[in-house]
Parts: C-alpha cells; sequence; structure tokens
C-alpha cells in the first residue's frame, strides 16, 4: 500500500520536472544552432553543430511525443550541460586552425577533446534517462549566493579601498551565509579576522597589498576594478 | 649505497638549516589547523594554503608544503577518530575502527597510534624514495612523446577508476578538466584559445582558481547547508599513550601497511586510497578473531594510517623522476613547484639536487614534526572542533579570497574563483566527482604537448603509441582497468568499498 502513494508522489514529481526536462535539450538545441548560424561557414565545426542542433530539437520533441522517461534528473541535467559546454567549446575553437600536413594546429586538441567530452556526456545523459536515480538535490540559495556576493564585493573593492575595508565587508558578507548568523557576534568577529589578515598577508608575509584607499579614489576607477 | 647517504646528508643539511625547519614545522601546524576541519580534505586544505607559499624561496616554500601535506593528512585523520567525518576517501577506513576506539574513550591511543604508524611507514618509505630516485631517473630517460603521453592516460585511468561512483563520470570530469587547460595560449604558436579576447583569460586559467574554488568554495557551500550537530566525542581524552600490549598487536600492522602502502603508492593514480583499503582488508584477513574490526581494533587504525602514509610519500616518485602527478593532491604540487620556476621532472634531481634531498629529508621531517607537535596538541584539535561552524567559514573564506588575490595581485582572478565555487557546488549536486577534473586540468598541458610532439615524430601516424613496446604496454594496463572497471559486477563492489557514511 505505501507503493501506491510512493508511485504516485514520483508520478508527480516527474510530471514537475518534464517540462524542464524537455525545455532544456531544446535550448542547447537552439544554441547549438545559433553557433552553427554565427560561424556562418561550412565548416566541420558548423556543420557538426547543425547536426547536433537539430538532434537536440528533434530528442525534445521525442521526448513529449513518444514520452520517454527521465529517471535520474541528475545524470540527465549533468549530461546535458557537459553536452552543451562540450559544443560551446567547439564553437569557440572553430576559429583556430587545425591539422596542417601532419602536425597539430592549435585547435586540434580543443577539437578531439571537446568531441570525446560530448561523446561521453551524451552517454551520461542517455543513461540517466533510463536507470533510476535519486533524483535533483535540492539547491540551497543562501550560502551559495552570499559566499558569491562576499567574493566579488572582495574582488571589486580590494584594488581601489584596501585590504582593511575589502575584508571587514566581504567578511560579513560571507557571513550572511548561515541561518545561525548573529550580527553583532559577526560585527566583532569581522573586525577580529581582518585585523589577523593584516598581520598574517602584508605584514608577516610581506606581500605587496595596499592597506587603506588609494589616493585617486573615484567612482570610474572603482568600475573598472580589475 | 655511499651515493644515497652523501645525498641524505645533503638533503638533512638543507632541512635542519633553523628557516627551513621553522617553515616545515609552521606548514604542519597550520596545515593540521585546517585539515583538522570537518569536510576539509588534505586536497582543499593545501589549496587553500598555497598562497601563504608564494613569497618564500623555493626549496623553503616547497618544505613549508611538504609539512602541510603531512599536516593536512594527520588532521584529516583526527577528525575521521573523535568526528567520525572522513576529509577524503583515503581517511575513510580510519573512522571505521578509529572512532570506535574515540567511543570506549581510547581516543588518545588511536590518535597516537595513528601517528607513530605513520612516522614509521614515512621513515621506510622515505628511504625508499631516496633509493628508488635515482634508478627510476635513469627509466625516465628511456620515456618519449608516445611514453609520456600513454603513462599520462594510464594515470588518469588510474584515477577514473578510483574515483568513486560512475566510471563515464569520472571521465568526462577528466576530459572537462583537459579541455579547461586548453583555454589560454597555445604552447607551439602562442595563439590564443577560447579566451574571447578576455586579457584575464590570455593566459591560461589558473590551477589555483579552479582548485580553490571546486574544491575550497564549494565545501563550504556544501557545508553550509547541513547544519547538523557535529558529534565530536566529548569523552575525556585521558591516556594519551598507547599501552605495551596495544604496541604489540600493532607492530606487525603497521609493518604490513608499510609494505601494501610503498607499492600502491607508486602506481600512478592515486594509490593512497587503495592503500589503505587494502591494508586494511588484509589485516582482517590476518587476523585471529575477524569479528574484533568495527568493533575498535587498534591494528584497523595502525594498518590503513601507515599505508596511507606510505603510500602518500612514494607517490612522489613518479612525479620527482617522471614529472607526472599520480593525483590530485601531487597536482597541486606540480602547480606549487611551477609557481616557482621548478619544472619538476628528471632534471630536478641532477640540477637542483639541495632542493630534491631537501624535499625528501623534508618528508621525514615533517612526519617526525607531526609526532612531536601533534601528540600534545590533541586536545586543542578537539577544542578548535567546538568552535561554531559560522564563525569559522568567514574565516576560511576571506584567507582565500586573499591568498587567490595575492598570486597575481588580480582581482579577477578572484572573480574566477568565484565561478567555480559555484561549478564546484552545481558538479557536486550531480555527483561528478571535481578530483579527477583537477588532475585533467594540471595534467592537459603536458598531455597535449606529448600527443603533439609524438605526432609529429612518427610523422602523423597514430599507430606510434602501439607499436613503441613502453607505450602499448602503458596502454594495455589503462585499456585492461578501464574494462575492469566497467564490469558492473566488479562496479557493484566497488560501490560498497566507497559506502558514503
Amino acid at each position: 500500500m505505501s507503493e501506491g502513494v510512493q508511485a504516485s508522489s514520483q508520478g508527480a514529481v516527474e510530471q514537475k520536472r518534464t517540462v524542464t526536462s524537455v525545455v532544456s535539450p531544446a535550448l542547447v538545441g537552439v544554441l547549438a544552432l545559433g553557433g552553427w548560424w554565427n560561424l556562418a561557414s561550412s565548416s566541420v565545426t558548423g556543420n557538426a553543430l547543425l547536426a547536433c542542433g537539430v538532434l537536440l530539437l528533434a530528442f525534445a520533441i521525442g521526448l513529449v511525443v513518444l514520452r520517454w522517461p527521465v529517471r535520474d534528473p541528475r545524470d540527465y541535467y549533468g549530461g546535458l550541460a557537459l553536452f552543451g559546454l562540450a559544443l560551446f567549446m567547439l564553437w569557440a575553437s572553430a576559429d583556430l586552425p587545425g591539422l596542417r600536413g601532419f602536425a597539430f594546429g592549435p585547435g586540434t586538441g580543443p577539437r578531439i577533446f571537446a568531441s570525446i567530452l560530448a561523446g561521453l556526456s551524451l552517454i551520461v545523459m542517455i543513461v540517466g534517462m533510463f536507470t533510476q536515480g535519486p533524483g535533483l538535490e535540492r539547491y540551497a540559495w543562501r550560502g551559495p549566493l552570499f559566499i558569491t556576493i562576499g567574493t566579488l564585493v572582495f574582488a571589486m573593492t580590494i584594488r581601489q579601498f584596501g585590504m582593511v575595508i575589502a575584508s571587514y565587508v566581504s567578511i560579513i558578507a560571507v557571513a550572511a551565509g548561515s541561518d545561525e548568523v548573529r550580527w553583532i557576534e559577526t560585527a566583532i568577529w569581522a573586525a577580529v579576522l581582518t585585523g589577523f589578515c593584516v598581520l598574517v598577508f602584508p605584514i608577516a608575509l610581506n606581500l605587496p597589498l595596499q592597506l587603506w584607499p588609494a589616493q585617486t579614489l573615484s567612482f570610474s576607477t572603482f568600475l573598472n576594478f580589475r | 649505497m655511499t651515493d644515497l647517504l652523501a645525498n641524505l646528508a645533503l638533503g638533512f643539511g638543507v632541512a635542519f638549516s633553523p628557516a627551513n625547519l621553522g617553515f616545515c614545522m609552521l606548514g604542519a601546524l597550520v596545515g593540521t589547523l585546517i585539515g583538522v576541519l570537518p569536510g576539509v580534505g588534505p586536497l582543499a586544505t593545501i589549496a587553500m594554503l598555497l598562497p601563504i607559499t608564494f613569497g618564500l624561496p623555493p626549496v623553503g616554500a616547497l618544505i613549508m608544503l611538504a609539512g602541510i601535506y603531512y599536516g593536512a593528512q594527520y588532521g584529516g585523520s583526527t577528525t575521521s577518530i573523535l568526528v567520525n567525518i572522513p576529509g577524503e576517501a583515503a581517511s575513510v577506513v580510519t573512522t571505521l575502527d578509529g572512532h570506535q576506539m574515540a567511543r570506549q574513550g581510547r581516543a588518545g591511543p588511536a590518535l597516537a597510534i595513528a601517528a607513530i604508524g605513520s612516522f614509521f611507514a614515512g621513515t621506510v618509505a622515505t628511504v625508499l624514495v631516496a633509493a628508488l630516485g635515482a634508478p627510476l631517473t635513469s627509466i625516465a630517460l628511456l620515456f618519449g612523446p608516445a611514453e609520456y603521453f600513454s603513462l599520462m592516460v594510464l594515470g588518469l585511468i588510474f584515477a577514473v577508476v578510483l574515483a568513486k561512483g560512475s566510471v563515464v563520470k569520472a571521465l568526462t570530469m577528466i576530459l572537462l578538466g583537459l579541455i579547461l587547460s586548453m583555454v589560454g595560449s597555445d604552447i607551439e604558436t602562442g595563439q590564443s584559445r577560447m579566451s574571447f579576447d578576455i586579457p584575464e583569460l590570455a593566459d591560461g586559467i589558473g590551477f589555483v582558481t579552479v582548485a580553490m574554488g571546486v574544491f575550497g568554495f564549494a565545501e563550504i557551500m556544501r557545508n553550509l547547508e547541513h547544519t547538523d550537530s557535529r558529534d565530536v566525542v566529548n569523552a575525556k581524552l585521558t591516556g594519551l599513550m598507547p599501552t605495551w600490549p596495544d604496541l604489540k598487536a600493532c607492530a606487525p600492522a603497521i609493518g604490513r601497511g608499510t609494505v601494501l602502502g610503498s607499492i600502491l603508492g607508486i602506481l600512478p593514480g592515486g594509490g593512497a586510497v587503495i592503500a589503505a583499503f587494502a591494508a586494511y582488508t588484509f589485516e582482517k584477513k590476518v587476523a585471529r578473531d575477524p569479528s574484533r574490526f568495527g568493533r575498535g581494533a587498534i591494528e584497523g587504525v595502525a594498518a590503513p594510517e601507515s599505508a596511507n602514509n606510505a603510500a602518500a610519500q612514494t607517490s612522489f616518485i613518479p612525479l620527482l623522476t617522471l614529472g607526472i602527478p599520480p593525483n590530485a593532491v601531487m597536482a597541486l604540487m606540480v602547480g606549487a613547484m611551477t609557481i616557482h620556476g621548478i619544472v619538476p621532472g628528471p632534471q630536478v634531481m641532477t640540477k637542483q639536487p639541495e632542493l630534491f634531498w631537501g624535499m625528501i629529508a623534508s618528508m621525514w621531517l615533517g612526519n617526525a614534526m607531526l609526532v612531536i607537535i601533534n601528540l600534545p596538541l590533541v586536545g586543542v584539535w578537539v577544542r578548535l572542533l567546538r568552535v561554531p561552524y559560522r564563525l569559522l567559514y568567514p574565516a576560511i573564506m576571506i584567507f582565500c579570497c586573499i591568498g587567490v588575490y595575492s598570486i597575481n595581485n588580480s582581482p579577477s582572478d578572484v572573480l574566477i574563483t568565484a565561478a567555480f565555487g559555484l561549478v564546484g557546488y552545481w558538479l557536486s549536486k550531480h555527483d561528478f566527482e571535481p578530483a579527477p577534473m583537477l588532475l585533467g586540468f594540471v595534467l592537459g598541458p603536458l598531455m597535449e604537448e606529448n600527443l603533439r610532439r609524438a605526432m609529429l615524430i612518427a610523422r602523423g601516424d597514430p599507430t606510434t603509441f602501439l607499436v613503441r613496446p613502453i607505450s602499448a604496454g602503458l596502454l594495455a594496463v589503462a585499456t585492461l582497468l578501464l574494462v575492469v572497471a566497467l564490469l558492473p559486477m566488479i562496479r557493484k563492489k566497488r560501490d560498497e568499498v566507497f559506502v558514503e557514511e
């Protein structure tokens, strides 16, 4: 009896996934076709992109019409994303010269490896359709978001504002990534850590890090942070 | 023999200079400090601590790195025993009996025997590295581009076989690493490849940014997800030293672990993991009462820890003689060496003898440091484990940020690291192992270069890899391994070995 409950809940999950699982290969297919259009010359890479794009679109239609299952979404999406990346790399290396006689050109290596990656990721994706998997894991948004924000803040402020301000602000931003954050404690802890970093990196290890804001601080230098 | 002694003497002369001694100790200390944090394995530790060695002279930096490496490994064992969270695959075995011992209030002896076993294994393996280094260098001279390429293929296949989960997925990760390594300037023509005219990408993607993003940042993101309380052993750590019967029971186990580990460590492709598992299984086989294992048998801690450490040490052999990193940790070491302008390989030994032998001596020294500093400090590590994670991770993050920035004084490196952090998080959500990717990333340029050279020498004939005997042999072994790994029955067994806690 519990089996029936499980089956119905799993059915619901599959139902919810199908929209994304059809749209994503279609999207990758459209992007591949866009890459083919963009290359605008009938090179081998262009033809490969055209073929893959058409194939993916046909595959997306097949998913709907023939009701192919997606049993292990983890592998399915993982394989699909890597397949897309391989196509992207093929597109990106399309302008590089290939074999000259029997000598490898700059583009030969990337093309070989990207093609193998494309093949392998297709296998991962197709195997993921037909073997039962544990289902997608839930993505937490808070930790990754604030950790990324904190890192971005650090990258954008370190040049113009110096290490003290950059460290302090980014520690606070990063600390917001935990559900258990306590703000007063964090403010004090960030100050302690900043002091420690100042002692370790510029002073003890003698790294050339600027501590305080630059004299020529202006809005335009801030935007041009790199 | 006299050569060996003279070389070792040279090495110890370098390693025992006060400054280098200090670096080694500092490295071991900081390595343990970070390595003891739950969920941070040796790989992540080294990735995080790498930047602090940049300001040092090459010899000092490598010695400090060796210290960090052993510290991180020992820290991982400490966490395995006290908290039951293995930092890496190799210390999974240690949790089986080690944590049981800790529960019975015998955490002290477990930690001590891990250190003593590691030290003994390290001593033996150091001598082995010193003895085998020179003869293996002459073998390296037989290696042409084709052989190098095949050897790297073999190493990568080893990494695939040892990664947990699907073989095909591990292969895709290797390919991903290879293709990422090709971003930037082409080695031969200098043409910029797949860099989209972004100046930051013109030099290629830095391996520290990849390693720190995929291991450090992604690890923290994952850890933030489950804030479950950690099961730190609260029993008081009384009686640190193992008793006489303990030592007597362990001595043969340590010996067997050392032998197994030394042999398996030389093989390319991450012998440490397989060595630990093999040593544990072997101990269980030869034990009079196998049922004690898993319930706090001290041999179950001693053997895998010794094997693990011996393998970690002997894995330096392929790195120092052939310049090929056998596993992801060694791949990080290669990166560190290249940053200091050292190209690992047969030339290191002849051109920079004080570096080569100094490093070998410092391996032993790093081990000794662990016994000396860590046994008295166990109490400190336990207290560190009780520091709440919400305070710990911002500290790790800011060290990483400053570290990455300080490599090139480049804010865009920090941005790339953040991006790879998200990539690593995504990979872990889809059960892709990042370690093979890092290995592929580091081997990528070497592989492409040797592939191109081999093809050029053979005038475009790809059968050169199969005609040359050494190359053909290596490829045959690689194929065999892959077939074995793909056989479903063995795969099932493999999954059993890598049961996740």
